[in-house]
């Protein structure tokens, strides 16, 4: 893997040589799970520099990422606005029913405005839900100890060592299962995650949603085994959040990267290539290159959702479309090769049940709340600007930037 | 009663985490010494196989175990040892009395990896009323099988085909351990068996496989040790 844009040579000369040691044994590891291999070939050059163009990038690319990139300003706008149309749900259309449809409406709006749901339904799946991310991955550890793999089913073990490692994860997860010194557990888990960069930065990064687990070990009490843990409080939520999108974010900017694998997956199960918001995204692209355009859309769709609960932006709506994916990838697309996704599934339901939701652009939000007794005008069209500015930031650098990637060293 | 509750600092997370990650260096590298050596290990000058003739109680037997193998340009003049030692001739075997085990290994070393096909040793054995209950090979650290099977009709035929690993887990003998997955594909009849790395001195079992694709009812027509690079799969040129 060569980054033209490290301008630095000893910085470059670093990052090769740790990559160099890094890649050559995930390069030859298999997916022994989901079946990727490629059908047809793709259009390389159409995610690489091209002369003549702008940026040098693809205009098909480029539109996808600029449609990415409204759809997320539209979110964000829409965001920054929320107590204006909160108000309005409140004083004009809620002011206006009685009994339960008011408290459902009312429900859904906190709901989606990320907002306390004070309903006893919602808190005790809150709290089922935080047990289950909680002792699920020692479910999937267990799992993957049966099946000589290490965390994921799909990061096979050398034979040589596998014993010692199957029996550490069998005794993580049962400190996982009687929640007994959860820091240490923590601790274990985020130490396994650091070790998996030994087998390449890709296996991390799709190990990432394991690490938010580990934050939830990490920050419980040492007297673990004595409490019932069955809420998050601010500060775990707010990590978990941030970990977990931050890991799709990454995971998605990995698909562009590694298209190969990706349109692999698609070859080998044409329904995920059906997707409505990844075909918005593809809309109006060149059909010629439909498979390049798909991967694109599809990880800009990750990319998206996953900026968006990373900053906490409808981390409730995002979370329940991420559990209602998981649970489809799981029971409908891929089976029971896919059982590890219920790591994400457990991290979403806690996330999206939690009453402590937060975002982080609070001085902005600020600024918002400030201006309320202003012109409405004004308002608008400053949160706009902010709205449009952080999704180009958030969608279209990174895509310029992977322009300029060597992926010799993937194939 | 829980006391006062205690949390663990981030230096102390960071700290056992950085402690675990250096266990998990230190078991990879005390046993997973072969993947830390940078050097390109040398192709071997030859490939041990060693097959189980159930039937190997004199030189009679041998030899025609022999003749049937050099049949196979691939194995003309190959190194063929018997592991046991010097067999009965057949004057004496005519005379022996009975024996509590008539098989015996015969062991071959192969010049042309890329030449072995366990379904052509089988078929010539075969020809000449003899038969390997275990064909044992190893020496190359990764390698795949391409068997080429005449049926693979549908997406349920592919299908069962790549189910074959599973056929490993539902046998408790340790049968096929040494699979790692298992890719078809339908075009050109392929079917590509991956094979974990293996140790050096370790050995995989070709028959165990030539079982479970029979047991899937896919009989390969041949069975092919790979050990170049693979190459992505294209099955056709245009989209």
């Amino acid at each position: 893997m060569r980054f033209h844009a490290l301008k630095s040579t000893r910085l470059r000369k670093g990052a090769l040589a740790g990559l160099a040691l890094l890649l050559p044994t995930a390069a030859l590891a298999h997916e022994r799970f989901i079946k990727h291999d490629m059908k047809h070939p793709m259009q390389d050059w159409f995610f690489s520099q091209e002369p003549g163009k702008m940026f040098g990038m693809d205009a098909n690319m480029v539109q996808i990422g600029l449609l990415v990139s409204l759809v997320l300003s539209a979110f964000i706008f829409i965001w920054f606005l929320r107590e204006s149309l909160d108000e309005f749900i409140r004083y004009s259309v809620l002011s206006r029913l009685s009994g339960w449809p008011q408290r459902l409406l009312h429900g859904l709006a906190c709901f989606i405005m990320d907002k306390p749901v004070r309903s006893a339904w919602f808190y005790a799946l809150g709290e089922w839900s935080v047990i289950m991310f909680l002792r699920s991955p020692a479910l999937v550890l267990m799992f993957s100890a049966t099946n000589d793999s290490l965390v994921m089913p799909s990061y096979p073990l050398e034979p040589s060592s596998a014993v010692y490692f199957k029996f550490a994860q069998v005794a993580l997860a049962v400190l996982i299962l009687t929640q007994t010194m959860l820091p240490l557990a923590g601790a274990l888990v985020i130490g396994t995650w650091f070790y998996l960069f030994r087998w390449g930065p890709f296996v991390a990064i799709d190990a990432l949603p394991v690490v938010t687990a580990g934050i939830l070990y990490a920050m419980s009490p040492w007297a673990s085994h004595k409490l019932a843990i069955t809420r998050l409080n601010v500060n775990q939520t707010r990590w978990i959040r941030m970990v977990f999108g931050f890991g799709f974010l990454v995971l998605g900017w990995s698909k562009i990267y590694n298209h190969n694998l990706t349109i692999g997956v698609a070859d080998n199960y044409p329904a995920i290539m059906n997707d409505p918001l990844v075909g918005f995204f593809a809309m109006g692209t060149d059909p010629a290159l439909r498979r390049e355009a798909w991967v694109v859309s599809f990880a800009l769709a990750e990319v998206m959702s996953g900026f968006m609960v990373m900053m906490g932006i409808f981390t409730r709506l995002w979370s329940t479309i991420m559990l209602t994916m998981f649970t489809k990838l799981m029971l409908v697309d891929f089976g029971w090769d896919e059982i590890p996704h219920i790591y994400p599934i457990g991290c979403a339901l806690a996330i999206l049940t939690s009453n402590y939701l937060r975002s982080e652009f609070n001085p902005l939000e600020r600024i918002e709340r400030v201006m309320r007794s202003g012109s409405p005008f004004k308002r608008f069209a400053l949160m706009a600007v902010f709205s449009v500015g952080i999704a180009l930031l958030a969608v279209m650098p990174m895509l310029y930037f992977l322009t300029f990637t060597d992926r010799s060293m993937l194939k | 009663m829980t006391g006062k509750i205690k949390f663990a600092t981030n230096a102390q997370i960071l700290a056992m985490a950085i402690a675990w990650l250096a266990v998990c260096m230190g078991i990879d590298y005390t046993f997973n010494r072969h993947l830390w050596t940078a050097k390109v290990e040398a192709a071997p000058s030859s490939y041990p196989l060693s097959l189980r003739i159930n039937h190997l109680c004199c030189t009679g037997c041998l030899d025609d175990t022999k003749k049937a193998l050099e049949s196979l340009p691939w194995l003309k003049g190959a190194p063929m040892t018997v592991r046991d030692g010097n067999l009965r001739s057949q004057e004496q075997a005519d005379v022996a009395g009975p024996a509590g085990d008539y098989g015996g290994w015969l062991d071959i070393n192969v010049a042309d990896v890329n030449q072995i096909d366990f379904v052509a040793i089988d078929r010539v054995l075969r020809d000449a009323g003899m038969v390997a209950s275990q064909m044992q090979f190893g020496g190359v650290r990764h390698f795949r099988l391409e068997a080429q099977v005449r049926h693979l009709c549908c997406g349920m035929c592919k299908d069962a085909a790549e189910r074959m690993p599973e056929l490993a887990k539902t046998r408790q003998a340790g049968r096929l351990k040494w699979l790692d997955s298992v890719v078809a594909e339908r075009a050109s009849g392929k079917v590509t068996i991956h094979a974990r790395y293996l140790e050096p001195e370790a050995r995989i079992d070709a028959t165990e496989m030539l079982a479970a694709m029979d047991e899937i009812g896919l009989p390969p027509f041949s069975l092919k040790v790979v050990v170049t690079p693979e190459k992505v799969a294209l099955l056709s040129p245009v989209r």
